[in-house]
Formats: structure tokens, sequence, C-alpha cells
């Protein structure tokens, strides 16, 4: 047997000793640590790059910076007015709630962390954020970006670090419904490509630029995160159920910071 | 002394090839596509100048590099880069009686990188049929992504190469057989 295969055989066998340490967890201690220094080596790196990013798409976009700058200007002033509306309904909403004894609503306890690794390929929708079980991260915690969008599910968690699924991976599955309640269904993450609300009864309606929220049913999420808005309705005649396609609120290739809400 | 400098940068290099790798990727997460493949591409340069054992351990280890950040089940990437320079190895030194050429690199490149795809497919394809690993399908590697990875890969190929060169005369002025072609 030459040299070079004699070298690889090894290679093989070194690489399934791994395996068998990693599926028996014996490995995850230094994959957490190695990946916590190689996050605390990009750091920098990763900042440099950003800021040249930021620089040439900013000389990119200067006039629409400033025809936008105009828009906004206008948007603040009707805004505003809007603003003042949902604070007098949210004292009405908390007066009516004290007065029906329905308590406070419930504020969950959430953990901020950054992303801090994704997969060349992307392909099975999975990132690395940089909270563990130290900061009392679990499997199964719901993830959301500041602003409340629902955008995964921590699947794998150790002490420092965290792997995180995206909605969109073939791994998660939310019971979901329409903001309306005119539909509840389960919604599937469709191999990174795309939501699905499946199951959909045909007596109930779902309609294209609904929001889909979580419903709680099961307990496994917090209801009501927001998840994305109804695309487009399938219905053939015949079928049990309907399914819909459904659009993420939040833009899930751009994640810099997530909150993770514990348990 | 020379063995031991040129093994020393090798390690270093691939260290600093995976850290621009990382960086870029959460710089540059919503234009992943068009980012290139550094250790793959390390792994092809390396091969064509190297022994197959010295190549085998630095494709493990650019693979083993790769699983902090990966998705797949563990080992994906130390078994698809350990494939890739399995195959460079056959191609130019068994089945091709010519001298590595320019076009030969391309080539390489080209294949190394389907075969980077095919090797994660299988592998995680078969942990996941023995219940270890999330399922995989086919249109998630045979999509335009892979295309792009293949173009982006061949761009940076040659860039990539002299710079080695490059910096294999500045700091090892006395090794001349450093050079694939």
């Amino acid at each position: 047997m030459s040299k070079g295969v004699l070298h690889l055989i090894l290679a093989l066998a070194l690489l399934v000793v791994l395996v068998f340490f990693r599926v028996t967890g014996l490995l995850a201690p230094v994959i957490d640590t190695a990946r916590a220094g190689a996050a605390f080596l990009n750091r920098p790196l990763a900042g440099a790059f950003r800021e040249t990013r930021n620089f040439f798409t900013f000389l990119g976009r200067l006039y629409e910076i400033d025809r936008q700058n105009d828009v906004l200007a206008a948007q603040v002033t009707v805004l505003s007015a809007e603003v003042a509306r949902l604070q007098n309904a949210e004292y009405e909403n908390r007066v009516l709630r004290d007065a029906l004894r329905f308590g406070k609503e419930a504020d969950w306890p959430v953990v901020a962390a950054e992303v801090i690794g994704f997969d060349p390929f992307r392909a099975e929708q999975k990132v690395l954020v940089s909270r563990g079980r130290e900061q009392g991260i679990a499997e199964g915690n719901a993830v959301v970006i500041p602003g409340g969008a629902m955008v995964g599910v921590i699947s794998e968690v150790f002490g420092r670090t965290a792997a995180m699924d995206l909605i969109t991976s073939s791994q998660i599955t939310i019971n979901a419904r329409t903001s309306s309640g005119g539909a509840t269904g389960i919604l599937r993450g469709e191999h990174g490509l795309g939501l699905l609300l499946d199951l959909i009864s045909q007596n109930q309606r779902a309609e294209p630029g609904e929001r889909v929220v979580t419903s709680g049913l099961g307990g496994r999420f917090p209801a009501n995160l927001l998840i994305g808005r109804v695309g487009e309705v399938r219905s053939a005649s015949g079928q049990l159920f309907r399914q819909a396609s459904v659009i993420p609120e939040a833009d899930l290739h751009d994640l810099r910071f997530v909150l993770i809400i514990k348990k | 002394m020379t063995f031991a400098k040129s093994n020393l940068y090798r390690w270093v290099g691939l260290l600093l090839l995976f850290l621009l790798q990382s960086s870029l990727m959460v710089a540059f997460s919503d234009k992943a596509q068009f980012l290139p493949n550094f250790l793959l591409l390390f792994v092809v340069i390396f091969t064509l100048a190297h022994s197959l054992p010295e190549s085998v351990w630095q494709a493990f280890a650019a693979g083993a590099l790769l699983e902090l950040f990966s998705g797949w089940f563990f080992g994906a990437y130390i078994f698809a880069l350990l494939a890739c320079t399995l195959l460079i190895y056959l191609t130019t030194r068994k089945l091709t009686a010519q001298e590595n050429s320019p076009g030969l690199g391309l080539l390489l490149v080209f294949g190394a990188t389907l075969v980077m795809a095919l090797a994660l497919y299988f592998y995680n394809g078969l942990f996941s049929a023995i219940g270890l690993g999330p399922p995989v399908s086919l249109p998630q590697f045979a999509s335009w992504r892979l295309v792009w990875a293949i173009v982006i890969n061949l761009a940076a190929f040659y860039p990539l190469m002299l710079l080695s060169r490059l910096l294999g005369r500045l700091f090892l002025p006395e090794d001349k057989d450093e050079r694939p072609f």
C-alpha cells in the first residue's frame, strides 16, 4: 500500500473517531471554544469589511438617500400623529385589561446575541450565535430580531455559542395563524427556499398580504410572534386542506443581532 | 530549517485564509454566493504541488476549520475536502501525462467545486438515512448557487495562486519547487 493511501486511510479513521466524539458530546467544548476564539479574531476583520462595504454602499446611494430623506421627513409628520393615537389606544387597552382582571401582558425574558457564523453553502439554513448555555439558552428557544419578527429556533446549544435553524429550514414546524384569525395551520420551512402554511382547513380564509403569527398552540413558542405575510394561497378541489406560501417578514440573509426568547 | 519554515507558513496561511473567509461571510452575509471558497482553492493549489500525504493532512485541517461554522453534520467538510484532494491528485499524477497547465488548473477548480457539493450531499444523506442528521434534498445543491460558486472560485483561483507563488518567493526564496505551474 502506498504511503499516500495509508495517510488517506488514517485521515478517514481519524474522521470516524472525531464523529464518534462529536455524537457523544465529548468534542462539544473544543468546538465551542474554537468557535468563540474564531469569532473573537473575526470581529476586527468583519468590522473593517463592513465599514468598507458601508462606505461604497453610501457612495452609490447618495442621490437615493437625498430623495428618501425628503420622503421620510413627510412621513415623520404622519407617523407622529399615528404614535399619539397608538399611545392613547395603549392606555385604553391597559385600563380595560385591569378592569377585566386580565393582568399584565407577559414580558418575555430575552438575551441579545450576535450572529457569528454562516455556512458557506447556506443550504441547511443554519447560523451560529454568540450566546449559549451560560446565558440560559436552551434548545427550542424562539429567536426574533429587534422589532419582533421571528427568524429561527435554537437547535443546538454549547457553553458560549449556539446553532439556530432559520424559519425557512426544513427542520422547522410552527403552529401558526393569520393575524385576523381567519386561518390556522402548520408553518413549515422549505429547505431554505421559503415558508409554507400547510393544513389550512377548506372553510378557513387566508388572504394574500395578511400577517402570519405564531398561534402559541402546544406551548413551544410564545403566541403572536410575527413570522411573515401570506403570499399565494393554493387550493385544489377535492383536497382536504389548503396551502399558502408565506413571505418571511425579516431579511434572513442579513442578520447581525438577534434576540433569543428564554423559556 | 526550510522544511520547518515552509510548514509553519502553510499552517499560518491556512488559518489566515480561514479568518478571511469567515469574516467576509459575516460582513457580506447577504452576498454569500459572490464569495469564493478560499480554503477549497488552497487545497487545490496545495495538492497540485505537494505529495498526497501532505495534501491529505492539509485538506483535513482545512475541513476541520470549515466545520467550526458548518451547518452540516459534523465531518462533512473534512470528508468533502479529502475527496477533492484525492480527485486532484489522481487527475494530475495518474490520469494526465502532461505538465500542469492553466487550463488544467481551471478544470480542476471546476471539478473540485462540483465534487465538494456532491460529497457534502452524499455524506449528509448517508447520516440522515441512519437518523443522525437532518434530511437533505438534491435541489438544495443543484441550483444556481452551485453555478455561482463555480464561477467565483474560477475567478479567484489564479489571483490566489499568484499570491501564493509571490509569498513563496518572498518567504522561502531558497525553495524553488513550490510552484505548481
